[in-house]
């Protein structure tokens, strides 16, 4: 499962980077030979996958249309996702994911972007201001999160409410109140995943052509008008990638809102995965979840390819 | 492709061949360790719950007792293993045969077990044996299905209660042996002690079910049950006045008194430690909570004080829970057999051998567990009275300052309320968030919340009946 802005290792897209073709010849023996130590070298590999991955994608899209215990199991057809979709609290968890989403996007989307871009412009202290930037990422979910729970704490103990009682501001309920749940969330996931996204967009800023640049500022162009028109555009297919593996991601949200709220209060920061897991190991529904992870990876497909489409469509 | 690199990479080639089918041999798994019978009624008993290696104190003394109880039963060879129910993997360790033969399972979660057919039928034990024929009826009522068959043994049970700090409130002018009688007292308690002390008056659970569950016990204590079965069907009915006068108690408390303090996401493994420490003078919870808030987190035992739940006039009684032992359904009745056996020498034979009870009970002091477990007496109170006097000599828990609780426990009035049958656990995920918004909303309406608790609520028992 992806969180805001981290999406699994991406290589950087180097701007006006050629491939280069090796001259092609006809020689049948030893490259049959090669090919097939190759297939039994991936084997183990894709003996891991097809047994942890593959296998159990399979068997979960059988028990969509199943009623199981594990012990007995019947087939029901498609009652699993009449049930799914006649929940009530699946409104409720599809209008909170895509606020989560939302608001991932709003808050989570530039600021890897403008990290980058400021780490760029630095001279001296860029491998510092990286690693200071990658370091939320590498401390495990869990434990931030714990850490996150004590800043939050409502009532005069947390960090932050001391920090804005110095300042004036009143206790802020945080977790505590459904209209200010899911913006905590989101500011958590934010700071936890946005170091990752931060590097990756340095690594490409790191190959745009100084040159453009030069030219730019010899012809007067203000910062802003050289980031809006040189580094962006250079950017964007980088972007373009990392933005449909964030609205994937941040579909699967799970472990944020199940550690810091556990769905609540009323349901405020209940989210799809949340659901799922609720339907396969509080109620011990495995149909039910498993027809819900269906929906959701079919929705999620659609929308890739759609997305993919239009991005491509665009790029022309 | 030179010789020498066709000779490496073929033997890349070969190893990973070797390393897959390593691999798959790995996948398809042990058959299932719990073979049972070997021939001539010999029975492997795989016997769950048992100490980790690390609280060797506990790992010695279920140890001696497996050697004892195998040196008395010829043929009955006890495994003991770690697991411990926990209900996001029960089925599947059921289904991949990994679950121990006989393990405790809390009482909440039993009614759904048994309505997934995950359990064996251990009625006929109920008839022939002496020692389970002893039990208290308030206790085996929780592990009887609706068809009336017994599923399990109760090995531990306890009451829902008010569970008080005795230094709190001393320090807010309240006699800490004077129980509680009406909810109206309690409210006047909580106020008292977030006004002369630090602490808030009362904590209330919300998440994780809890505290759906612990509603479910105010809401008994003010006269109504969230499900009502009538012959063969239950149905929800959780739109009833007391639970409405429960909601509307804890509102009050918590917005025109401000007496409940400021963190309404609480379940048991937050508000334990908080209360254990003192941020809290009061929680509604389990009576047997003495265990966990005093050996795991660090509640001085004189600090902990125990009062019945207040009941209203027209109140239902004292929701029960406890803990049961349980044999898998697809165990042999050689094993099941074994396994009653097994459980009553753990846990019960205590009641009816004080010589057994004073040893044993020497033993876990010395060990550094709580003695006796605080909750309710599994069996009647002249035989609990024996058991205590037996172990006299081994007391470290202060039974003095749980005088009320126990007290009102023995009196002829004391009734325990079961919980509801029917996907007990999913209905009170409603009543959570039912509470969590009475809690964290000012301008709830809490006759709306309810009406739509009990809408969801209708379709889910409905949908569990079939």
């Amino acid at each position: 499962m992806t969180t805001v802005t981290s999406p699994p290792i991406v290589p950087p897209v180097a701007a006006g980077a050629q491939a280069v073709d090796a001259p092609r010849r006809r020689r049948r023996g030893p490259r049959m030979r090669a090919g097939a130590m190759g297939l039994l070298i991936a084997l183990p590999a894709v003996a891991l996958f097809a047994v942890f991955s593959w296998w159990p994608i399979v068997r979960g899209l059988v028990i969509a249309f199943q009623k199981t215990n594990l012990i007995t199991t019947d087939w029901v057809g498609a009652a699993n996702f009449t049930y799914v979709l006649a929940d009530p609290l699946l409104g409720k968890a599809l209008a909170n994911t895509a606020l989560y989403a939302g608001l991932a996007l709003v808050i989570g989307f530039p600021i890897p972007i403008l990290f980058a871009v400021l780490i760029a412009e630095m001279r001296r202290s860029r491998r510092i201001a990286s690693f200071l930037v990658f370091l939320p990422v590498v401390i495990p979910p869990v434990v931030s999160i714990l850490l996150w729970q004590v800043f939050y704490d409502p009532g005069t103990r947390g960090l932050f409410n001391t920090v804005l009682a110095a300042v004036g501001v009143g206790p802020l309920p945080w977790l505590q109140s459904p209209s200010s749940a899911m913006l905590s969330i989101v500011l958590v996931a934010t700071w936890g995943a946005f170091g990752s996204t931060a590097i990756i967009y340095l690594a490409t800023l790191m190959s745009i052509d100084t040159q453009l640049y030069e030219a730019a500022e010899i012809d007067g162009a203000s910062i802003w008008r050289r980031i809006w028109h040189i580094t962006l555009p250079q950017l964007r297919s980088t972007i373009l990638l990392l933005l449909l593996l964030q609205l994937i991601g941040t579909f699967q949200v799970f472990t944020e809102p199940f550690l810091l709220t556990g769905g609540g209060p009323n349901n405020s920061t209940v989210t799809l995965l949340m659901l799922i897991y609720r339907y396969a190991f509080i109620y011990g529904n495995f149909g039910a979840a498993a027809a819900l992870s269906l929906m959701l990876a079919l929705a999620l497909s659609v929308f890739a390819a759609v997305y993919l489409w239009l991005s491509r469509k665009w790029s022309k | 492709m030179p010789r020498t690199l066709r000779r490496r990479v073929a033997a890349g080639g070969l190893a990973s061949v070797a390393a897959s089918a390593l691999l798959l041999t790995a996948c398809t798994g042990t058959p299932a360790e719990n073979t049972g019978s070997g021939g001539d009624g010999e029975v492997t008993l795989v016997v769950g719950g048992m100490p980790a290696a690390t609280d060797e104190a506990a790992l010695k003394i279920f140890q001696d007792k497996v050697a004892e109880f195998e040196a008395e039963n010829d043929g009955i060879t006890i495994e003991g293993s770690e697991v411990a129910y926990d209900p996001t993997t029960f089925a599947a360790q059921v289904a991949g045969g990994t679950l121990p033969t006989v393990m405790g399972v809390p009482v909440t979660d039993i009614q759904s077990l048994i309505g997934r057919e995950q359990l064996k039928d251990l009625s006929s034990f109920y008839e022939s044996d002496p020692v389970l024929g002893e039990l208290n009826e308030t206790v085996t009522a929780n592990v009887q299905g609706t068809d009336g068959a017994y599923y399990g043994i109760p090995i531990s049970a306890f009451t829902l209660a008010v569970l008080v700090n005795r230094d709190i409130f001393e320090q807010a002018g309240l006699d800490p042996d004077a129980p509680l009688e009406t909810w109206d007292d309690v409210a006047d308690a909580a106020d008292a002690i977030s006004e002369k002390t630090d602490a808030a008056g009362l904590a209330q659970l919300t998440s994780l079910n809890q505290g759906g569950w612990t509603l479910t016990a105010i809401s008994a204590a003010f006269g109504g049950v969230i499900e009502e079965t009538d012959g063969d069907t239950t149905t929800a009915t959780l739109d009833n006045d007391a639970t409405a006068s429960a909601l509307e108690f804890l509102q009050e408390l918590r917005w025109d008194r401000n007496a409940m303090g400021d963190n309404f996401l609480l379940d048991f493994d937050a508000a334990g430690p908080a209360f254990a420490s003192g941020q809290y003078g009061m929680l509604v919870g389990a009576s047997e909570w003495y265990n966990p808030l005093v050996r795991n987190f660090e509640m001085a035992p004189e600090s902990f004080g125990l009062f019945p739940l207040p009941q209203e006039s027209a109140g239902l009684g004292s929701l029960g829970g406890g803990s049961v032992a349980i044999v898998r359904a697809d165990a042999t009745d050689a094993e099941a057999e074994a396994a009653v056996k097994w459980t009553n020498f753990y846990y019960l034979d205590r009641f009816a051998d004080m010589e057994f009870a004073a040893e044993e009970a020497a033993s876990q002091a010395a060990d550094g567990g709580t003695v006796p477990r605080v909750g309710l007496p599994l069996v009647a109170p002249e035989a609990y009275s024996e058991y205590l006097a037996a172990i006299d000599e081994s007391i470290n828990v202060p039974l003095e300052n749980l005088e009320t609780y126990y007290s009102a426990t023995e009196s002829a009035d004391f009734q325990v309320v079961t919980e509801p049958p029917v996907e007990a656990q999913q209905v009170y995920g409603l009543l959570d968030s039912v509470l969590q918004a009475v809690l964290t909303d000012e301008n709830a309406d809490i006759d709306a919340l309810l009406a739509e608790a009990q809408q969801t609520a209708e379709g889910i028992v409905s949908a569990a009946q079939g």
